[in-house]
């Protein structure tokens, strides 16, 4: 890992990223932290740690819990610096706090000025996934469209920069990626008429470096993919987090997907799309990570009809396939399928069903990236669709997946739902009735909503499962130790034997899970966190399948912490 | 249990101010669910005191036909639907004036008065221009809003350039400023802006078409049915004010409308699709506190259902299932055996002011309370 830019990143960040993009297990077992989101740049949420294990987990307790003091989504991956813990709450964030990560004892707090309207404009609740580290500054992305710094050591703000208006639906939820002096960030609010855009601000002032639009403008290439003026509301927010390989200097980011739902307003209204596949929506981006320059693209559900939002995580790895070491990105997409894509030229490698029931395609051409359509799953106008699988939040949502290199496998926190859809519903928004988009859930073949998929990206088959009565269980975290832990909607978080599947221990921690957990170690000792506070929001738009999950949970926020 | 609790306290703080007499002539404030920004709807704003909009307005005339005072709860209704669970559905208002009278919106939740208003798009062309028709607009730019039906119905029309905006205020501004030749948009607020701002430049004409005219009604939560009747039957009494009203705020709406044919039909419109208006049964009671005259001595099970889901159920849970076992009614019997019934009076005429039970003498009349005690009885566990 040497390269000149060294002198920029944070120290542990790179030490992560040598442990985790290469799978190295030989890290020293003195401390090791959580530096980003997803432990990395490649967002692997992968530990070399080994101190627990599949020998002895099933005796570790608790060493701290602490009341995030805000309730619902609570989705934040606490960062690990040194001995402190960086956790950020529900609400704006509400808090962001940092913690002795041993004891759980408060160094500070920080409470930014959050809009107090902002539930209004936040489509699926007020999450917030958790911040972001670089020197010696935390980062956090506000529901009221700002960006703040905060000293780490002290608390005290920084700098606030504003990057949308969130009062046009626009809210932000997820932490930015910061690479070198660039602090880089999206925003949410795929269908209510925003322009998707990124935009990379300077760590030490704030002020913005560049700013690349995720739907091309009239004087841009691929502007024509977009029917009329709808490329101006089209969507295509990247609201998720980013990764970046160092090697090409490249960032990489997932789009939404675009708007309004009526796809013969954008398109042609129908699976016969041509030109009309509306960039860079439901898409994978990767951009120069200097300019923000788009270099390639690889677009999952073009002219999506569906809501296949393209933003989750891409997971960078590098992947023996056909006996060649491939570097790749491997996502899990909303539309159901498993993608493989070589992070370097943009390739498709392979592209599967992830999700057994998945209807709407019946495979992904590769050469083209285009899905081979049902036709009788696209509604469209005059053309509603039934028992469309997956539903609106996808085989798999923003609940992060994890990548073992020891076990070759990504553990992904997948969902089980259909829907039908119809452009039909009278809806009402500000003082204007209009016809809104009627999508009753229904629960998916085979008498389960969710299930933990333990998922081998080479053969793209799936090594073994966990089935869950509910949908939008919570993200994974692997380890060294043989090890994957998740968290589901009961509150239970669980750990399993990472190669077999089988649950070596369990814990009731009271509310919903949808955030993944994290593990570091101080002092040569080993902890495991995680954060619990289930969704208020989403269920309501998931009728009875909503009320079952509203059921099995109170609102809750706090983490807690596990170890030996 | 903080807000009906704090409620309960409000009631009794009056009934302290005025004396018992003055309680039994002041009755609680009706509380209207109003958007702070969202003329010519209803506005907070100091500046718009003479003309708050047309929904604060009926909301005030309904109250004065009740003769109860008027509170107004605001809360933004960015989306409509979160802000009806968040604000009436969770019991902080009472009702909300204009949502579309039909059950496909947030039914069975939200229960609905006769429909008030017809609203719906409207075509706005330059005064004096003839529209005849879609083909009219034929290779003009048409302002239309973001996922509404105008942009699905114009979105079929390749020979019509869309000029999408946000909200219909935009719409009209970039009308006026040349940006669109004509514009298609929700009719009450192309009215109102082009009153208000714009010197009556436009005629407005409403578009009858499917999906482009509705009508929209007074929203309760369905637990609140008495209130629901008791503004039912008031509304046959309201109809030249309401139509006054319609008037202020929306002037130039009294064009004849444009029948778009059945070639130029919205694109999402088809049977299934079509607008279903509630079918609003005939009111069953029209006073809401008056009620229960009938059974005096056993009581009306039904009438006190009525009472009991319309005030008592914002502590105590709808048909008081509740999930605090200190509210739970169904557990009366249970808890004091042959003492309910007199629990029960002594505690509705006396109130436990330190748990947050208001006294409800002089609010409700010994009949009511014999109802909604033969309704609890019916709902006792075993």
């Amino acid at each position: 890992m040497v390269h000149r830019r060294t002198e920029y990143w944070v120290r542990v960040a790179a030490a992560a990223m040598v442990a985790s993009a290469l799978g190295t297990t030989a890290l020293a077992q003195g401390s090791t932290g959580w530096p980003m989101n997803g432990n990395g740049y490649d967002n692997t949420r992968y530990s070399p740690l080994t101190q627990i294990n599949a020998e002895n987990v099933g005796k570790i307790k608790l060493a701290f819990s602490f009341q995030l003091g805000s309730l619902r989504s609570n989705e934040s991956a606490p960062l690990i610096i040194g001995d402190t813990m960086y956790v950020s709450t529900s609400w704006g964030p509400k808090f962001v706090y940092a913690l002795d990560a041993r004891t759980g004892a408060r160094k500070w707090t920080y409470q930014p000025e959050v809009a107090e309207d902002t539930l209004q404009y936040a489509c699926c609740d007020v999450g917030n996934r958790g911040v972001s580290y670089a020197d010696g500054k935390i980062f956090v992305g506000r529901l009221d469209g700002k960006l703040s710094a905060v000293d780490a050591a002290t608390g005290k703000e920084l700098w606030t920069s504003t990057v949308v208006d969130y009062k046009q639906g626009s809210v932000i939820t997820s932490p930015p990626l910061v690479v070198r002096n660039m602090v880089i960030i999206g925003f949410g609010g795929g269908e209510y008429g925003v322009r998707g855009s990124l935009q990379a601000f300077d760590a030490a002032t704030g002020k913005e470096i560049w700013k690349t639009w995720t739907v091309p403008g009239p004087d841009e290439a691929n502007n024509d993919t977009w029917k009329g003026d709808s490329w101006q509301h089209g969507g295509a927010a990247p609201w998720l987090i980013g990764s970046y390989d160092p090697k090409t200097d490249t960032v990489f980011y997932g789009t939404s997907n675009p708007g309004p739902w009526n796809t013969a307003v954008r398109s042609t209204g129908d699976g016969n799309y041509g030109k009309l596949s509306n960039l860079y929506s439901s898409s994978t981006l990767a951009l120069d990570a200097g300019t923000g320059k788009i270099k390639w693209w690889v677009q999952a559900t073009p002219a999506d009809a569906w809501d296949y939002d393209g933003v989750n995580e891409l997971v960078l790895a590098d992947l023996t396939i056909g006996g060649k070491k491939t570097p790749v990105y491997m996502k899990a997409d909303r539309n159901g399928f498993f993608y493989v894509v070589n992070r370097e030229t943009g390739k498709i490698v392979s592209a599967e069903k992830f999700v057994p029931s998945t209807n709407w395609a019946n495979k992904i051409d590769l050469a083209t990236g285009k899905p081979d359509e049902n036709p009788d799953k696209r509604a469209g106008p005059n053309h509603p669709a039934k028992d469309i699988c997956p539903n609106l939040i996808g085989g798999k949502n923003w609940q992060p997946m994890s990548f073992n290199p020891k076990t070759g496998l990504v553990y992904i926190p997948t969902n089980n739902v259909c829907m039908d859809w119809s452009v039909s519903e009278v809806n009402y928004r500000k003082g204007v009735f209009y016809l809104g988009a009627e999508f009753p859930t229904k629960p998916g073949p085979g008498g389960y909503l969710g299930e933990l998929v333990a998922w081998n990206p080479v053969t793209q088959k799936k090594v073994w499962g966990v089935k869950s009565d509910l949908p939008f269980n919570g993200g994974t975290l692997t380890t060294a130790g043989n090890l994957t832990f998740w968290g589901d909607m009961h509150g239970i978080f669980h750990a399993y034997d990472a190669k077999t599947g089988k649950e070596l221990w369990k814990a009731s921690l009271g509310s919903g899970i949808g955030a993944g957990p994290v593990t570091y170690s101080i002092d040569g000792k080993q902890y495991v966190a995680i954060v619990v506070g289930r969704t208020a929001s989403i269920p309501a738009f998931l009728g009875d399948v909503g009320k079952k999950m509203t059921a099995a949970t109170p609102e809750g926020g706090a983490v807690f912490v596990f170890t030996q | 249990m903080r807000l009906p609790a704090f409620r309960g306290v409000g009631l009794a703080a009056a009934i302290l101010l005025g004396g018992v007499a003055a309680a039994e002539t002041a009755p609680a404030p009706l509380r209207l669910c109003a958007d702070p920004a969202n003329l010519p709807f209803s506005s907070k704003a100091a500046g718009a005191a003479d003309a708050p909009g047309l929904y604060i307005e009926i909301g005030r005339a309904v109250a004065e036909e009740l003769s109860r005072p008027l509170d107004i709860v605001w809360s933004l209704s960015y989306f409509g639907k979160r802000n009806m669970r968040s604000t009436m559905l969770s019991g902080q208002c009472d009702f909300t004036v204009g949502l579309p009278a039909t059950t496909d919106f947030m039914g069975p939740s939200v229960i609905f008065s006769r429909p008030i208003l017809n609203l719906g798009y409207a075509l706005v062309v330059p005064r004096g221009h003839t529209a005849s028709g879609l083909d009219s607009l034929k290779g003009r730019r048409v302002a239309v809003q973001f996922a509404s039906p105008p942009q699905s119905l114009l979105a079929m029309r390749a020979d019509i350039t869309s000029v999408t905006v946000m909200n219909p205020e935009e719409g009209m501004h970039r009308l006026a400023a040349g940006e669109a030749d004509a514009a298609f948009i929700w009719g009450p607020s192309a009215s109102y802006v082009n009153h208000t701002t714009l010197h009556d430049q436009f005629d407005v004409i409403p578009v009858q078409a499917p999906q482009m005219q509705f009508q929209a009604a007074i929203g309760f939560a369905k637990n609140n049915a008495a209130l629901r009747d008791a503004v039912d039957a008031v509304l046959p009494r309201l109809e030249a004010r309401i139509r006054e009203l319609s008037d202020k705020y929306t002037p130039v709406m009294r064009v004849p409308p444009l029948t778009l044919s059945a070639t130029t039909r919205p694109a999402a419109a088809n049977a299934a699709t079509q607008m279903r208006v509630a079918a609003n049964e005939a009111p069953a009671a029209a006073a809401l506190t008056q009620g229960g005259t009938a059974g005096a001595t056993k009581g009306d099970v039904a009438k006190g259902a009525q009472l009991f889901n319309g005030t008592c159920a914002h502590c105590h849970g709808p048909d008081a299932i509740v999930a605090d076992r200190k509210l739970n009614l169904r557990r009366l019997e249970h808890k004091y055996g042959e003492q309910t019934e007199a629990e029960f009076f002594t505690t509705v005429t006396h109130g436990r002011p330190a748990k947050g039970m208001p006294s409800w003498k002089g609010v409700f009349t010994h009949e009511d309370f014999v109802d909604i005690f033969a309704y609890l009885r019916t709902l006792q566990t075993k």
